[in-house]
């Protein structure tokens, strides 16, 4: 019974969950401030936001793998019921690869140009489950062909240089599931992809998703992409979440004026004056703002409706339930001045 | 045989090619008439005859138009023919093939000694950059690049020749008679190749792929071993061959001051003596090799790194 009870327990408690999480330069200045993030177990969820909003440190900090420039300084990182803040280097090489693993933007500079496909798709084979070479590199066959690589024997002795960007996407995604991981955090794994190979690796992602109970942090600048791939959506401004709740709803009500001005960049429909939208200024100073919400500068509804304007600059907002599942740090949020639908 | 190989070897060939003109001009570029310096080195008699000089000339074919004989020259090289020294009277090849032995033998030995000391420290200050050992290599480095070789050798032949007395001073017998010159000689290319893996391998261990190896559960350690090295070594080929190639006949003092029997030293020798073929022979040797062990490094290069044999083969 006890079991049970403890089964029970693991499937309601969510498989990651971020709290407060801080990440600093050496000099202090905050790239992270204080985010929140949680992911259900077989939830996909996607983190958005401009370059600079700090989606990919958020996820290098996950993984414990930030850059030597930036220091985790403050929060909390759970990993199925694991504290992944206490864990030792050793302890973390043990998680990574096994039950998380990760993919990145540029698929062949992330491939070793003079070791071969399957020596890196073996690797967590052989630390994570003990498979000899030999073992390993037959597994390694299955892999690359259940990712939908052509001829997997053949280029699994192949190299990097000899892969297309969608290819080696592909080999990243097999040396990825390879051990079997929980949770996989995507960092904008379709950017530098042709638009039709784009596709094909999301769908990729989605079957392995669905196939192997698995979790995706996909992170992405992309909001295209998002309505049909994530079941939730975070939306990331100058190293805070300033919006989170169901992709669906989101995308067709958002409650923020940032995820508003985002959606509407993506939909690339042009403007009233023919124009097509786009942001004005830009998000890398926002950093710096000490008081006030951090896109007051840049926000519509601020020059809409100039009343705000005292509340906006001196007091930052709160980040605050606007519906079910579904919070906004925003105080024209709040007041329900949102213009409603987007389109 | 992929196709950036064929054309290091062409290439190869041509500059041969070149060498052994400029090598043939050698006594050309030099003082007098070479029928004068050859009987010279014959005779001690300063008043030379008119007709003994016009003999020689003859005898020796210096009357023929230059192209032939350069031609009846390249025949007599290519079948290791170079001459004779006219110190010695032997065989120039047979000396430089002697000489050449042993340089290649100290070079080598140095060389060797100095990859062995700088590929871990290198690597081991790149990948902790502002650490204890970056800062201990960093000083290594400067020391050893300002200490000149004729001021090391002769202290190292005080401490284990001397007071030690566990080393031979000099002279070519068995291995223990490498140890001091090869010590002395390796101390910049150790400095210089150090310098380079830490260069290299600095980049190579912030590269993405290590990253993403990481990523899949490598240490950092085992990613530098598995994916860093091969890649951070690179450079350091280039400049083993360059070192290689320049030790041959570029280690006069080395060879001089612990007299070691090799091209530094028979080529100073050469020079003192005025023996020309001795010097024509060996700037064809010398250059010759070096050429060749810098198409060996080319083609070791396109073995170490696949994206090479993809972006000329197929």
């Amino acid at each position: 019974m006890l079991v049970h009870d403890t089964s029970r327990l693991n499937r309601s408690t969510p498989l990651l969950e971020v709290r407060k999480l801080r990440v600093s330069l050496e000099n202090g200045d905050k790239v992270i401030d204080g985010v929140d993030l949680t992911i259900g177990r077989r939830e996909v969820v996607a983190l958005v936001g401009e370059s600079g909003s700090g989606k990919s440190v958020t996820a290098q900090a996950l993984s414990r793998l930030l850059p030597t420039a930036l220091r985790m300084t403050g929060g909390s990182i759970h990993f199925d019921g694991q504290d992944i803040v206490a864990k030792s280097d050793a302890e973390l090489n043990r998680l990574r690869g096994a039950e998380i693993s990760m993919l990145f933007q540029q698929p062949q500079v992330m491939l070793d140009p003079t070791s071969r496909v399957q020596t890196q798709v073996a690797e967590p084979l052989r630390k994570h489950r003990g498979l000899r070479r030999r073992q390993a590199f037959a597994r390694v066959v299955d892999l690359l062909r259940s990712v939908g690589i052509p001829d997997p024997a053949v280029r699994a002795r192949a190299f990097s240089y000899q892969l297309s960007g969608g290819m080696a996407q592909r080999v990243m995604i097999a040396a990825a599931m390879a051990a079997g991981p929980k949770l996989l955090i995507a960092d904008e794994p379709t950017t530098a992809l042709d638009v039709t190979v784009q596709a094909q690796i999301l769908r990729l992602l989605k079957k392995e998703q669905e196939r192997h109970d698995l979790s995706i942090l996909l992170i992405t600048h992309d909001l295209s992409i998002v309505s049909a791939f994530a079941d939730r959506i975070v939306v990331m401004y100058a190293g805070r979440v300033l919006e989170e709740g169901p992709t669906q709803e989101v995308m067709r009500r958002p409650a923020h004026p940032y995820t508003r001005a985002l959606i509407r960049c993506s939909l690339l429909v042009p403007e009233s004056d023919g124009k097509l939208m786009s942001i004005p200024g830009s998000g890398s100073q926002a950093l710096a703002i000490k008081e006030g919400c951090r896109f007051a500068p840049r926000c519509s509804l601020m020059r809409e409706h100039p009343g705000l304007s005292s509340a906006c600059c001196s007091r930052e907002p709160e980040i605050a339930p606007f519906a079910e599942h579904w919070q906004s740090r925003c105080h024209a949020s709040a007041e329900s001045l949102h213009e409603g639908d987007v389109a | 045989m992929p196709k950036i190989i064929l054309q290091r070897v062409t290439i190869l060939v041509m500059m041969l090619f070149i060498v052994s003109v400029a090598a043939f001009c050698v006594p050309l570029l030099s003082d007098g008439d070479p029928a004068r310096t050859i009987l010279l080195s014959r005779v001690s008699d300063l008043d030379l005859a008119p007709e003994a000089v016009e003999a020689i000339r003859k005898e020796l074919g210096l009357d023929r138009p230059l192209p032939v004989q350069y031609l009846s020259w390249l025949g007599a090289a290519l079948q290791g023919d170079l001459g004779y020294s006219f110190a010695s009277r032997q065989p120039v090849a047979a000396e430089i093939a002697r000489a050449l032995g042993v340089s290649i033998i100290l070079a080598l030995s140095a060389l060797g000694a100095a990859l062995l000391v700088a590929l871990p420290l290198g690597t081991a200050a790149a990948m902790r950059p502002g650490g204890k050992i970056d800062g201990f290599t960093t000083l290594v480095i400067q020391t050893l690049v300002a200490t000149p070789e004729y001021w090391f050798a002769p202290i190292s032949i005080l401490v284990f020749a001397l007071w030690l007395g566990i080393l031979p001073s000099a002279g070519w017998q068995g291995w223990e008679s490498l140890v001091l010159p090869a010590m002395a000689l390796m101390l910049r290319p150790m400095a210089y190749f150090t310098q380079v893996t830490r260069a290299s391998m600095r980049e190579v261990v912030a590269a993405p792929y290590i990253t993403a190896a990481r990523a899949r559960g490598l240490s950092m350690n085992e990613a530098v071993v598995h994916h860093g090295l091969r890649n951070g070594s690179l450079p350091v080929v280039t400049f083993f061959a360059l070192w290689f190639a320049g030790l041959l006949g570029g280690s006069v003092v080395i060879e001089v001051i612990f007299a070691v029997p090799g091209m530094g030293r028979l080529l100073y020798e050469a020079v003192v003596n005025n023996d020309v073929p001795v010097l024509q022979g060996g700037f064809v040797a010398l250059v010759g090799l070096s050429i060749l062990i810098n198409t060996l490094a080319d083609v070791l290069y396109v073995l170490f790194n696949p994206a090479m044999r993809g972006s000329h083969g197929h």
